[in-house]
């Protein structure tokens, strides 16, 4: 199943460091769609590479997961990774039409839709989010947890809401819904989305439906959508058994949350989902004011005696 | 003698400078407490019951007494109240003897410390000398026992520099002639390390009892380590929060004349880091410095001489963090040039040792207003990268450290000009063996608190 894109000159056999976010289960898949996919490019093209597993995305020169690093200590860091692939040489593509690859390129704006539909399922549904924050915290020493709690959850939020412009739930699943029945329609009962060859939009969409998939989460409203496409299922099992020589069993959604599995029918959803930023009480100005005006108190009592 | 206002016990209030014997001594605690006041009384007022005195005298006194109240007196007010002549003479007075008088001693609180302003700094960041602005606010004698809070913000103008601390201070066994602290310092501080490449943040907690000589403390940290976007891996790779919870020990001893310009003496410091004790740093750090001064003979100058080594080792499978590292800072070179280097930005090491070896005159220009030294000097040292927590990885290291093929020699000579316990220096550097990645500076103008290589 791998194609083997490699130049015709001499490959170097210097060793090159792909740093991928951290799986959780052992089975070093990550749920983390763009370290998934340069997983499933690396291995189907060749590229000589050893993958290490990172905890904190600021080692990235763009500060997000995954990075190569280069025997000659080049760091190259997310979204620019396929490219320097490309460039190497290891060019998933290559072996597709000129009409196949122009699609594939126009094509690859699903993977920032998919992403912020990921964020989104993990971040902001008030079912995951504590799990997401609980799990990210859980190799953190509890002084550290301590502050960034203080110090940073209102402004992932603030970013996160900014950057994906979903203010209601019901706008990122319907979106998810679509998206996911274009992906079941433009595979069909194909091998690979573009023929028999593999093709890095394979890889990308790969990505995306293992961890919609396989992420066990209270709410799993996106792996029942996903599920109810059969060929999309049987792609993701296929890419996990032939290329990263996994077998995983889907987990169980049955006594799981789905609260956003029908879109079509009225559907009460929790008021909390209207965040809005003015309405979010914040301890720290009230820490603040009591700090200034003890602080006042203490001068203007000390002046008096 | 001068009578001054009658009080209803009938004692009166002199002042004068005629002599008084102190039969009778009182203190007015004021808002210290007790114990305190009583075991600084017994310390220095206790000498004074039974003594001839002389009013004035006693006003030059005060001062010394104060400096040792922990801050938490700026003075003393004294008055002297003639006793009863019924009760003088029952005393054994005698027409012609000193007046037998009733001390009474009131410390003068010293309420509030602190202020605003800009300073001109000595102390140097990455960016070199510059202005700092700074706020604080601190009261002594908070509890009525010596002890002291105070809060303060800094800035650094030149570089990006903040830092915000709050510490309270408590003086412990005031009894005891060696004097101990307990010192609790909460702070914050935001630093961008401009010639590493990264921006770091830390806010902690530190505990520290000293007495006498020694030191201990433990620090809690919570480090925040922002690479830049050109930060070498080497940088990147320890990016991130950290949590460091050490234990140190600091034993200093100094009997120097004057540590910016000693001629006399000699001064050793030993201080042992094991970090580790919770949170996610482990490792062991020491650094030891020694330096001997030696008076020339008929006077003609000084022969200083400097030693400095220090380490750090991690274990339990850590490695040495970008923020742990050690820095070498060596006349002759630029801030942060020894060492091991990444695309130009300097790393940091492991391990490293210093020898240094001056020569300095006496005043050489008479009648200047400030005294001018030259000086010549000999250094040399070496700074190898960090070891991992390996036995291999040690020995490697220490191999590094100490072949000669790898230290840095330099030689060089100047003035040094000693100016309210700074240590200003202007010296010209040749370096006469550097390894290719250092960065040397012939000329430099330089800032200390002492002699320092």
């Amino acid at each position: 199943q791998r194609q083997n894109n490699q130049p015709q000159q001499t490959r170097s056999m210097a060793l090159n460091t792909i740093f991928v976010t951290r799986s959780r289960d052992g089975d070093n898949l990550p749920f983390h769609p763009a370290s998934l996919r340069i997983k499933v490019i690396a291995e189907l093209t060749g590229f000589p590479h050893v993958v290490k597993e990172w905890d904190d995305h600021l080692i990235s020169p763009t500060e997000e997961l995954p990075m190569l690093l280069t025997p000659e200590r080049q760091m190259i860091g997310e979204p620019f990774l396929v490219a320097q692939l490309v460039r190497k040489g290891f060019d998933l593509d290559a072996s597709h039409t000129d009409s196949e690859q122009l699609d594939i390129r126009m094509l690859n704006f699903l993977h920032t839709k998919l992403d912020n539909i990921w964020d989104y399922h993990c971040w902001l549904n008030p079912n995951n989010s504590v799990a997401s924050e609980v799990e990210r915290n859980s190799k953190v020493p509890i002084p550290v947890m301590c502050v960034r709690y203080l110090t940073s959850t209102e402004i992932k939020e603030v970013g996160r809401l900014k950057a994906m412009n979903y203010v209601k739930a019901e706008q990122a699943y319907s979106e998810a819904q679509e998206l996911i029945a274009l992906l079941a329609d433009k595979l069909q009962d194909k091998v690979w989305f573009f023929g028999d060859k593999p093709s890095s939009f394979d890889a990308l969409i790969f990505g995306h439906l293992y961890c919609m998939l396989f992420k066990e989460q209270e709410d799993m409203s996106l792996s029942v959508m996903v599920q109810s496409y059969s060929n999309l299922v049987q792609f993701c099992n296929r890419v996990l058994k032939d290329i990263l020589g996994v077998t995983k069993v889907l987990p169980p959604t049955a006594d799981k949350k789905t609260l956003f599995r029908n879109l079509g029918k009225e559907v009460s959803l929790p008021q909390f989902e209207d965040l809005k930023l003015d309405s979010k009480f914040s301890w720290k100005p009230v820490l603040g004011f009591v700090a200034v005006a003890c602080g006042v108190t203490a001068f203007y009592l000390d002046r008096r005696n | 003698m001068e009578e001054g206002n009658k009080n209803e016990e009938s004692r009166v209030l002199v002042k004068g400078s005629e002599l008084y014997e102190v039969v009778q001594l009182e203190v007015d605690k004021g808002r210290s407490k007790y114990h305190f006041v009583d075991t600084l009384s017994r310390i220095w007022f206790g000498p004074i019951l039974g003594q001839t005195i002389n009013s004035n005298s006693l006003d030059e006194y005060w001062p010394e007494v104060a400096s040792n109240s922990h801050g938490a007196w700026k003075g003393i007010r004294h008055e002297i109240i003639k006793i009863d002549p019924k009760v003088a003479v029952a005393q054994g007075w005698n027409p012609g003897d000193p007046l037998k008088v009733l001390l009474r001693i009131k410390p003068i609180e010293k309420k509030m410390n602190g202020g605003i302003g800009i300073n001109q700094v000595v102390q140097v960041d990455s960016k070199g000398m510059g202005p700092i602005s700074f706020l604080s606010y601190g009261r002594t004698n908070v509890f009525g026992a010596g002890e002291a809070i105070s809060a303060k913000v800094e800035m650094y103008m030149k570089s990006l520099k903040r830092q915000f601390q709050v510490e309270f201070r408590k003086p412990l066994d005031i009894s005891s002639p060696i004097p101990s602290h307990f010192i609790a310092t909460l702070f914050h501080n935001s630093n961008e390390q401009e010639l590493q490449a990264f921006h770091q943040n830390d806010s902690g907690l530190s505990l520290s009892y000293s007495k006498g000589h020694h030191t201990f403390q433990w620090l809690g940290s919570i480090r925040n380590v922002i690479p830049r976007s050109d930060a070498p891996f080497e940088i990147r790779q320890f990016s991130g929060e950290s949590f460091k919870s050490a234990i140190k020990h600091v034993y200093r001893l100094d009997n120097r004349d004057d540590p910016s310009l000693p001629t006399v003496g000699w001064a050793n410091s030993i201080s042992s880091e094991i970090a580790g004790a919770g949170g996610d740093v482990h490792h062991v750090k020491q650094e030891a410095m020694v330096q001997y001064n030696f008076p020339l003979h008929n006077g003609l100058g000084t022969f200083n001489l400097f030693g400095q080594f220090g380490y750090i080792l991690p274990y339990n499978g850590d490695r040495v963090r970008t923020c742990d590292r050690i820095h070498m800072q060596m006349v002759g070179f630029e801030r942060f040039g020894v060492g091991p280097r990444s695309y130009g930005k300097p790393l940091g090491g492991g391990l490293h040792y210093c020898l240094a070896a001056h020569l300095t005159s006496n005043n050489l220009i008479k009648d200047f207003g400030l005294p001018v030294h030259g000086q010549i000097y000999i250094k040399a040292g070496n700074l190898a990268n960090a070891p991992e927590s390996s036995i291999g990885s040690v020995k490697e290291c220490l191999t590094n450290l100490v072949d000669p093929t790898n230290a840095r020699v330099v030689v060089g000579g100047g003035l040094v000009v000693p100016f309210q316990n700074i240590r200003l220096e202007l010296n010209h550097t040749i370096a006469v063996k550097v390894a290719p990645t250092d960065l040397t500076k012939s000329f430099g103008l330089g800032l200390s608190l002492e002699l320092s290589p």
